[in-house]
């Protein structure tokens, strides 16, 4: 399987990197990995006629916490914040669990070495761990062209379906996700057929309690929609509610009747696609109140 | 390399010797190892990174050599299942596979040498080599026999294997 034929250009800075893109724009694409484009090109459903391989540009793997602002270069690379340098940076060590256990989701090892975090935000693909976290801690992306830089909601970034507003000219930099409250737990589910396939529903949870008592959560669901959500109705809910833990069934009912408002990705059996989507929250709150 | 022409010349080094190669840029590091550089190791299955038949280590890590262009591959060290970290490293592999009869058709057995390499050289406990070697598929279903002869090659670490041939 060959991709239609295509220009290369490998720039060494990102300088070159925004003009060739105004150069090429719209009809070029950035290669960061490759993972998602490449098999993409391979099935000719996208021909793009010049590839800007960023790569090589100094800068663009770091990633840092400082002041409660963890950092993360686009071309930082899945696996690289499953183990490795992102262990000494300093996390909460609750944080740092949960970023494992969501980065080992994605793929598999082979694609997890290639695959990047920026590439993932820039795709937005429905089903990618990386929109969902994102968009659960809010994540300010780093956006550059040769107009400037600047720095956006990531969910004000995303668009439709797998898409996102990014101009045919920008380039995604990294994202700074604030971790607000060091006391937070998390917890993560995710549904997946099988190993290495792409989720069918996922959850993300940051939470604090009292003994089993929920004070506040954040509650994101991703996967199943058409783009990854906070259920602000359904923090609110368990916040004011205070609920103890132990009431499970009670809690399951709670999250059932907040996900049958939601509107499911196309498609998909939207009953089924819900249930899937109780039983990720349920796990994953579940995971955060066992912690 | 940049290019305004749809190929170019990359070097690499492969399993330890420096190459350089001229490639279209739409071909793949695992058609330019099969095709151009005799590696009979690299397959390409699927070419969607779905069965990592293609996997070999592109700076010690496992990747999935469809996934790549040849042209990212300029200046990187590709080792594929032909030259693993050692040889003696790659004989008490295959003594293992020979050993818990680990492959049948034998078609995706470069790539999980290859993944098994990884998972000795970080000498990774037992149920994280079974999440590492779900990256890859065994058409034949024979996984059973592959987690054995890896759990063997966990446990002895010394040289029974090596007695065992």
């Amino acid at each position: 399987m060959y991709p239609a034929p295509f220009r290369y250009h490998r720039p060494m800075t990102l300088q070159d990197a925004l003009l060739l893109l105004v150069r090429y724009a719209p009809n070029s694409a950035i290669l960061a990995g490759g993972q998602s484009l490449i098999p993409l090109m391979n099935l000719r459903k996208v021909r793009p006629g010049t590839l800007i391989d960023i790569g090589r540009i100094p800068g663009l793997s770091r990633m840092s916490f400082s002041d409660g602002v963890f950092s993360v270069g686009a071309m930082v690379r899945h696996q690289s914040l499953c183990e490795g340098e992102v262990e000494r940076l300093g996390l909460p060590i609750c944080f740092l669990r949960v970023l494992k256990q969501i980065g080992s989701q994605i793929g598999n090892l082979a694609i997890r070495h290639r695959g990047t975090f920026g590439g993932s935000l820039a795709l937005a693909n429905p089903a990618s761990q990386w929109t969902l976290l994102s968009v659960l801690l809010d994540a300010n992306v780093v956006i550059a062209s040769t107009r400037g830089t600047r720095r956006q909601r990531y969910a004000d970034v995303l668009g439709p379906p797998a898409q996102t507003w990014l101009g045919p000219d920008e380039v995604v930099l990294g994202a700074d996700m604030r971790l607000s409250n060091l006391n937070e737990v998390f917890g993560f589910a995710q549904v997946a057929p099988s190993a290495g396939r792409p989720a069918m529903a996922f959850s993300l949870v940051a939470t604090q309690r009292d003994d089993d008592r929920i004070l506040n959560c954040r509650i994101a669901i991703g996967a199943c929609t058409p783009r990854p959500l906070r259920l602000y109705s359904l923090e609110n809910e368990l916040a004011n509610s205070r609920r103890a833990w132990r009431e499970d069934i009670a809690l399951a009912d709670i999250i059932r009747s907040e996900v049958g408002h939601l509107q499911m990705i196309e498609g998909t059996d939207c009953r089924y696609a819900r249930e899937i989507a109780v039983a990720a929250i349920t796990r994953a709150l579940k995971q955060a109140m066992m912690q | 390399m940049t290019t305004e022409q749809m190929s170019g010349h990359i070097s690499f080094k492969l399993n330890g010797r420096e190459q350089i190669v001229s490639v279209d840029t739409r071909t793949s590091l695992a058609d330019e190892l099969r095709e151009q550089c005799g590696m009979a190791s690299v397959r390409v299955g699927c070419a969607q990174g779905e069965c990592g038949t293609c996997t070999i280590l592109l700076d010690g890590m496992p990747i999935r050599a469809c996934l790549l262009l040849a042209v990212q591959a300029d200046g990187a060290h590709v080792q594929t299942a032909e030259a693993l970290s050692s040889p003696d490293m790659l004989a008490r592999i295959k003594r293992a596979f020979k050993k818990h009869k680990a492959l049948q058709c034998g078609y995706c057995t470069p790539g999980f040498l290859v993944l098994v390499d990884y998972i000795l050289r970080r000498a990774l406990p037992l149920d994280e080599a079974r999440h590492v070697l779900s990256s890859n598929l065994c058409r034949c279903t024979g996984y059973e026999p592959i987690v054995s002869a890896v759990a063997d090659l966990l446990s002895s670490r010394g040289d029974e294997l090596g007695e065992l041939q």
